[in-house]
């Protein structure tokens, strides 16, 4: 085993979109990984940088490791972080914001509700169903917690999260759900399934960036590889 | 008294003696009955885990609802309908720097059938009654006795020139401050759907230009009828027919905006909130509030005779509370402004929980903690 103690330990995205945009940036600014095993490519280090050990893993895993502090520094994305780490602002710092892994949480419905182009719309037309069926609206959602608080904020209270893992836009119209939101990149997904944003629908704007846990133990040493590495990666 | 459970018990047999049937009421609930009644909202105050079976749970995060639930599935046993209670209630903190509580409160519930609808507020003169001789018991001297009326404020809005649907969403939203203002705002840029807008969104959603003059209906039932998910053809339609009928111009929007924030900055002891409010009705020339101004009018003078504590009316006030729908009122400390009682009639809650709206209810809960540090402090 290494002895790991005075190393900085950084989680990186080990599959999927993100490990090739990742890989593309390694290589555009020349900066070589080695993996430290043999079979498994789930430890590496970078040429040149001593003190720096990297891991790879899922970015919903690197996400965990954040919040519990037991990685310096991961890779993962805005929408993830927001999520899935409670009080986040708390527990990891925003170091560096990439330029991929781009994606909008969005408030979508279906787009013959020609009366429903706003928050506020669609505040009144929940509170109309809650009145007349005294059942709330469902909203299918794989990010309930993002979805609670901007709904909350917007003075939206008649309905229910429904957690959704997959094919969140086709909820609508199986009747596991009122309306959805979920995230896009482009938009043509929620459209070809016959929804639509809200005008004042943007729950956030993801990408993937470089966070810092406030959790784990820091210092000088440790500081100062992460602000190198940071660097290469500018 | 110098602990909580002191108060606790002192208020628990206070309230006995004056008619109110002590409840002894679970720590733990089924979430369910809390969204149901509160909304999704509150789930970011509770306490709440998932037991063996599945079912979401709670410690309670209030005790009027399980009050008014006990009452409820125990009517035969509450004859008179007056219940009290004292004990704990949890509620997680909204920030990290925030601390998450366990408040104690005493409370009492009024819960009657009202047929006439039309509250000669006998009810909650008795409430505000016993809520003043609550803090004389305790021995707390320097108090101030607030109160505000939803009913009033429910009157003032149904006299203004506004679409009946923007009425109701801003008596709704009264209680949420900051979204009480956007809206507001909102008014102030003009509502509705003008000429514009009505193409403009047709465009978006059709794609096509020639049939902006179509009937609404007609256009929706010419598509895929699967697509309007779970809501029907007509409910869209007539929606959308409503909102490009009721159109407010942001010129209007601006006087209503100016209006209702002047409404809601008259404040004053209530030997003088008549005086204000007739200035107020002259100078912005406010019609068909007559029977807010006669319901203002009869409860200054009988306020008056309550108490021999100043009382302050403020329009504004209820403006960040939830739940109550009529008269509200709160009993603060004059030494540190800290809030000692509040209550009100909150028939809507009461309602959710029911079948048949056919109770009505009054209550207030003391803060016991607020108690052990006025009673401490001295």
């Amino acid at each position: 085993m290494f002895d790991n103690k005075d190393k900085i330990k950084i989680a990186l995205p080990s599959k999927g979109r993100l490990r090739k945009d990742l890989d593309a940036l390694f290589v555009s600014k020349n900066i070589k990984i080695s993996n430290q095993t043999e079979d498994r490519n789930y430890l590496a280090t970078i040429d040149g940088l001593d003190n720096l050990l990297i891991y790879f893993l899922s970015a919903k895993e690197i996400t965990g490791r954040l919040d519990e502090g037991s990685i310096h520094l991961g890779l993962t994305c805005d929408d993830l972080v927001q999520e899935k780490i409670r009080n986040f602002d708390v527990k990891v710092d925003k170091l560096l914001q990439l330029d991929f892994g781009k994606a909008d949480l969005v408030v979508a419905i279906p787009n013959l509700w020609i009366d429903v182009i706003s928050m506020a719309d669609l505040e009144e037309v929940s509170n109309f169903q809650r009145m007349k069926t005294s059942k709330r609206i469902r909203v299918a959602t794989k990010y309930p917690n993002l979805t609670n608080s901007f709904f909350s904020n917007r003075g939206v209270v008649d309905y229910r999260t429904v957690e959704s893992h997959g094919s969140t836009e086709s909820a609508p119209f199986n009747g596991f759900a009122d309306i959805i939101t979920d995230i896009t990149s482009t938009g043509q997904t929620l459209k070809a399934n016959n929804l639509r944003v809200l005008d004042d629908g943007l729950i956030l704007q993801s990408s993937a960036a470089i966070f810092k846990s406030k959790i784990v133990d820091w210092n000088e040493d440790l500081e100062e590889i992460s602000r190198v590495l940071i660097n290469l990666l500018k | 008294m110098n602990s909580i459970q002191d108060i606790n018990i002192f208020l628990k047999n206070l309230f006995a003696e004056n008619n109110f049937q002590y409840v002894d009421l679970p720590l733990v609930y089924n979430s369910e009955v809390f969204y149901e009644t509160s909304g999704e909202d509150i789930r970011r105050r509770m306490f709440s885990f998932t037991n063996n079976s599945g079912d979401e749970m709670c410690l309670r995060p209030d005790l009027t609802i399980p009050t008014c639930k006990h009452f409820l599935e125990n009517i035969n046993r509450f004859e008179n309908g007056q219940l009290c209670y004292s004990g704990p209630v949890f509620r997680s903190s909204l920030t990290s720097t925030e601390q998450s509580l366990e408040l104690n409160q005493s409370g009492i519930e009024i819960i009657y059938k009202d047929s006439s609808k039309i509250s000669n507020c006998e009810k909650e003169f008795q409430a505000i009654n016993l809520a003043i001789e609550t803090i004389n018991q305790i021995g707390i001297n320097d108090f101030s006795i607030r109160i505000s009326s939803i009913s009033l404020f429910n009157l003032f809005i149904n006299s203004l020139d506004l679409p009946q649907r923007w009425k109701q969403r801003l008596l709704r939203h009264f209680y949420r401050r900051d979204y009480f203002d956007k809206l507001l705002n909102r008014i102030s840029d003009g509502v509705g759907y003008d000429k514009e807008r009505k193409s403009n969104i047709i465009r978006d959603v059709f794609g096509d230009d020639k049939i902006v003059n179509e009937e609404i209906k007609d256009i929706l039932l010419n598509e895929d009828q699967l697509k309007t998910g779970s809501r029907t053809i007509d409910e869209i339609a007539s929606r959308f027919n409503l909102k490009s009928e009721s159109v407010v111009s942001s010129k209007q929007g601006k006087e209503i905006q100016k209006v209702i924030n002047e409404f809601l900055s008259l404040n004053g002891p209530i030997q003088k909130i008549d005086d204000q409010m007739n200035k107020f009705i002259n100078d912005f020339d406010i019609q068909r509030f007559d029977v807010g101004q006669e319901m203002l009018n009869q409860l200054s003078s009988n306020l008056i005779k309550i108490s021999a504590k100043p009382i302050y009316f403020d329009c504004d006030f209820g403006h960040s509370i939830e739940f109550y729908d009529g008269i509200i009122f709160e009993i603060t400390n004059d030494l540190n402004s800290d809030v000692l009682i509040s209550g009100g009639r909150y028939d809507k809650l009461l309602n959710a929980l029911e079948d048949k709206d056919q109770f009505s209810a009054v209550g207030f809960a003391t803060n016991n903690n607020n108690i052990l540090k006025a009673l401490t402090n001295v």
